[in-house]
């Protein structure tokens, strides 16, 4: 079972946040700047360019023994070699867990984005790999927020990695961490940093710190 | 409370629904507009959570339909940041105005409000 490590930085590459950046570019940045796991995001693109693009960002990944996940799709999960796949709630009906195991096999990691106290209970039953859980500040992509109150209620049940998502700057960062959060996930925050290999290592660095004190 | 959840956007239905259901309270859901005013001739809520960009209906005009038929639910209405909302909302007598992204605790002072209230009447 290959196993995401707690104080682990996880980036989701999106061509919708990157300013015009290519994928490509934003994940060799990041990945140099220190991230421990990459996600591809691409909602709008046909499967033929998703397997080309998919297929560079896990070449970039596998060089720097970052792991490689794909939203949604665990079929072009295995197609590209990823390492995993994310599933968003509204993906579960399609490829519950079990079925999404059978696809990947054994070894593959399989996390899950979480909205709620209750949608989070449910997924850390079922025995996903990690679980994202947010969106915890306010973001342009999200109608919603969760706010930091129910961190160290989630935590305190979680039996798996979890990664704290939505609206994560560095101004907002030790906020999340003082209420016990270990891990994070980004898009804006590195994609669309101006120096975005600076800005994986600046939110790499604070994870860090916070894990030796 | 029994409450009624009017918005297109399932996401953020489901955001609320767990969040009030969580809480004790009775949640039914309207994706639309014309549902939405379908539930309210049919049943009573304590508070109606009414997105203003609902197709066919908005959430105001439901605010408008329910002040003119001396329905007694308290309104709050959901919009994106569109200006004069928050004016136009005042204008035909919604009780609220919360502007998207909202947040949880903003959900939950709402609640706690319209509770207090309900105790008093």
């Amino acid at each position: 079972m290959s196993e995401i490590k707690d104080r682990s930085l996880y980036l989701v590459v999106t061509g919708e946040c990157g300013r015009g950046r290519k994928a490509v570019e934003i994940a060799r940045r990041a990945v140099s700047g220190g991230v421990d796991i990459l996600q591809m995001r691409e909602k709008d693109k046909p499967k033929r360019e998703l397997m080309r693009i998919g297929r560079q960002l896990c070449s970039i990944c596998k060089e720097k023994e970052v792991k490689f996940i794909v939203n949604d799709d665990p079929v072009l999960a295995r197609k590209v070699n990823a390492d995993g796949v994310h599933l968003g709630q509204e993906d579960l009906s399609a490829y519950p867990l079990k079925k999404a195991r059978k696809i990947l096999g054994p070894d593959s990691i399989i996390g899950v984005s979480t909205h709620s106290f209750k949608q989070f209970t449910k997924a850390n039953k079922e025995g996903f790999d990690y679980i994202a859980f947010g969106p915890i500040f306010p973001t342009k992509t999200k109608s919603y927020f969760i706010g930091t109150r129910d961190i160290e209620k989630v935590l305190k049940i979680a039996k798996k990695p979890v990664f704290f998502i939505g609206g994560i700057n560095l101004a907002n960062i030790d906020k999340l961490l003082s209420c016990g959060a270990k891990n994070v996930a980004l898009i804006r925050a590195i994609a669309e940093a101006n120096d975005i290999a600076r800005a994986a290592a600046e939110f790499k660095n604070k994870l860090t710190i916070v894990g030796q004190v | 409370m029994k409450i009624l959840i009017a918005d297109d956007e399932k996401e953020f239905v489901g955001f609320l629904k767990d969040l009030m259901t969580e809480k004790g309270h009775k949640i039914d859901i309207a994706y639309d507009g014309a549902r939405a005013l379908e539930l309210i001739k049919k049943k009573k809520y304590d508070i109606l959570f009414l997105d203003q960009n609902m197709p066919e209906i908005t959430g105001l005009e439901i605010v408008e339909y329910v002040k003119q038929n001396n329905i007694k639910s308290k309104t709050v209405i959901v919009t994106g940041y569109e200006p004069m909302s928050e004016k136009f909302a005042k204008a035909v007598g919604a009780d609220d105005y919360i502007e998207k992204p909202v947040g949880m605790e903003q959900i939950e002072t709402i609640l706690k409000r319209f509770e207090v209230k309900k105790c008093q009447r």
